[in-house]
């Protein structure tokens, strides 16, 4: 699969809720979704200017994990989070437009 | 009867914990909470950093508990010598809070997992049970923080990089010479060239590498451990 080059970036109107230790991330329309941890984690990197493969390979770091398996995960993820209309995705060009 | 490595009792297979803590009060809830709840058993305790490092050395226990503030030089240099040690002891830093250079530390140190004074015992509890099923283990609230802290971290050393990549073959010696130790006269002789040559190298070294002075070049070098087989003795030569 080839890795997407664009920066995922959580949409506005987005908030992330901890509540009792579970962790709620709430979509523009009031939709709640309840996170595991490395989906809370992985949330929570989507700013706009870190990339998906930094993403996988910072937790194939951390966990000592085969890179294949967490790409598959985080990319998994990151569509889930597409289709539920949570984040959008920029590219460079687009971040450069926004700060010139 | 003897036992499993890293396993305090053979027979209820009960994994063997060090504490590594300042202080005896401390340990000793610790020790309290674990045995009281968990599949642990405390088998040593130390006070400092040298008593972690033998006492992990004659224990060899599944799990050693480091706290990150452990005198005399912090647990993070603790869990280094342990690490050299090859055993199969996994460590356990304990935190303030969730410093995300501190944790990094400890993924460079070779640590395990991450645990915070915040997260109570059941956090501790909860880390070293990952740790003896052979898991990283990271409290939720600061994985985030840290995955961002390694990102980061790779950015500058890939950045760091393009710039050394852009020096010629020449000029990596005469930085590499400057690291060691070197002066524009010393590296002239080196490399049998004039002093005239050596400073002009010297500057595309320092303009290359986008820095203002050849101490700023060396910290760079040293910061990234750009020349790993450096001696310290030749790095902080007079």
């Amino acid at each position: 699969m080839t890795a997407r080059q664009a920066f995922p970036r959580q949409l506005t109107g987005t908030a992330l809720e901890i509540t009792d230790g579970v962790t709620t991330v709430v979509g523009p329309s009031g939709d709640r979704y309840v996170l595991n941890e490395t989906a809370s984690a992985l949330w929570e990197l989507c700013d706009g200017e870190t990339g998906s493969d930094e993403m996988v390979s910072a937790i194939c770091l951390l966990f000592d994990a085969d890179q294949t398996v967490i790409a598959t995960d985080v990319h998994r993820t990151l569509r889930e989070f597409e289709h539920r209309r949570l984040l959008e995705w920029v590219d460079s060009s687009d971040l450069c437009k926004e700060t010139g | 009867m003897s036992t499993a490595p890293g396993f305090a009792d053979a027979g209820t297979r009960r994994a063997s914990l060090l504490i590594a803590h300042e202080h005896t009060l401390f340990r000793a809830a610790v020790r309290a909470g674990l045995e009281d709840d968990s599949n642990l058993v405390v088998v040593g305790q130390a006070g400092s950093g040298g008593q972690a490092i033998a006492e992990a050395d004659r224990l060899r226990p599944a799990v050693i508990l480091i706290d990150s503030e452990l005198p005399p030089t912090g647990g993070i240099e603790a869990c280094t010598a342990i690490k050299e040690l090859e055993i199969p002891t996994r460590v356990l830093i304990m935190c303030q809070g969730g410093d995300h250079r501190l944790l990094l530390e400890g993924l460079e140190a070779g640590a395990d997992g991450y645990v915070r004074h915040e997260g109570g015992i059941r956090e501790v509890i909860a880390g070293c049970e990952a740790l003896v099923r052979g898991e990283a283990f990271v409290p939720p609230r600061l994985l985030a923080p840290l995955l961002k802290g390694l990102i980061v971290r790779r950015r500058e050393e890939d950045a760091v990089s393009q710039r050394v990549d852009r020096l010629s073959r020449r000029e990596k010696e005469v930085f590499e010479l400057l690291v060691s130790g070197h002066d524009q006269q010393s590296i002239a002789k080196e490399l049998v060239i004039s002093p005239a040559t050596a400073r002009t190298h010297l500057q595309n070294v320092l303009r290359k590498l986008d820095v203002h002075s050849r101490l700023e070049a060396t910290a760079l070098a040293l910061h990234h451990d750009l020349f790993p087989t450096l001696a310290p003795r030749g790095v902080f030569r007079a």
